[in-house]
């Protein structure tokens, strides 16, 4: 699984959301109340645009994103140079 | 004239949900179906934000807002089998993926942070709470109060910090 992927089903279900893989692919994404919010298929045609289209919905449906944290920030300023 | 760029524009019908089976595990394949009725090119997602909000989201070049939201309508209209738009929004791609990456909470701070900050001790953060223009927390929660980090440092870059007791006129 994609490693962008992989760390936000992480977050999601550390938040209390049911992320399932179904037969066709699909990783699909369940609020905490067990509502149907949006997936991410298998081979997307373009998986940054689609990573970010599910990015987007799963914060408009409420899943909260915290900043990262001061080592983190440092971190990726180390990585961008 | 805007130069052509790569749009993202997002359709929200109210009541779509509705029609949706009440089952949620039969609501994924509702929107895989809604996304199906669109050309592969346009990249179309269909994402729920409940109670009752469907959101449908279309990829294409334009030279504009206005033009993507031309063109993305004349989409709609042929193959969406949704009524009750609410709204429409178009981005460009690159403040689409600005979106997706931005944290939606604040840096949360409580009182042991703020006193770091502050250069101050713990004890003194809690006094420092009477004065008028200390942030309000954003939460109270059982282990006491949160902060966020950026009002506590606006805070800290305006107070004159005036060494000794204060006046006894201040202090009543």
């Amino acid at each position: 699984m994609d490693k962008d992927l992989t760390a936000l089903v992480s977050w999601a279900r550390s938040q209390g959301w049911q992320v399932r893989h179904d037969h066709k692919g699909y990783t699909r994404f369940y609020d905490p109340e067990g509502n149907y919010i949006a997936s991410y298929p298998a081979t997307p045609s373009n998986p940054r645009r689609r990573m970010a289209d599910l990015k987007v919905a799963l914060k408009r449906a409420g899943l909260q994103v915290p900043p990262p944290s001061k080592s983190e920030q440092r971190a990726q300023r180390r990585r961008d140079g | 004239m805007d130069e052509t760029q790569e749009w993202a524009v997002t359709f929200t019908f109210a009541g779509a949900l509705a029609e949706f089976p009440a089952d949620a595990s039969k609501d994924d394949r509702a929107a895989d179906a809604i996304e199906d009725e669109f050309p592969p090119d346009l990249d179309a997602s269909v994402s729920a934000a409940p109670p009752d909000r469907l959101m449908v989201t279309l990829h294409l070049l334009a030279s504009g807002a206005p033009a993507a939201v031309a063109t993305a309508d004349k989409h709609m209209r042929m193959h969406c089998p949704l009524d009750g738009e609410v709204a429409v929004e178009a981005v460009t791609e690159a403040e689409h993926e600005r979106r997706a990456d931005a944290p939606t909470l604040p840096e949360l701070v409580g009182a042991s942070e703020v006193a770091t900050l502050l250069g101050v001790t713990r004890q003194r953060v809690h006094q420092l709470r009477e004065h008028p223009a200390f942030p309000t927390p954003l939460v109270e929660v059982a282990m006491g109060p949160l902060w966020d980090a950026r009002a506590i440092e606006a805070f800290a870059r305006a107070w004159s910090r005036r060494p000794g007791r204060p006046p006894l006129a201040a202090a009543q």
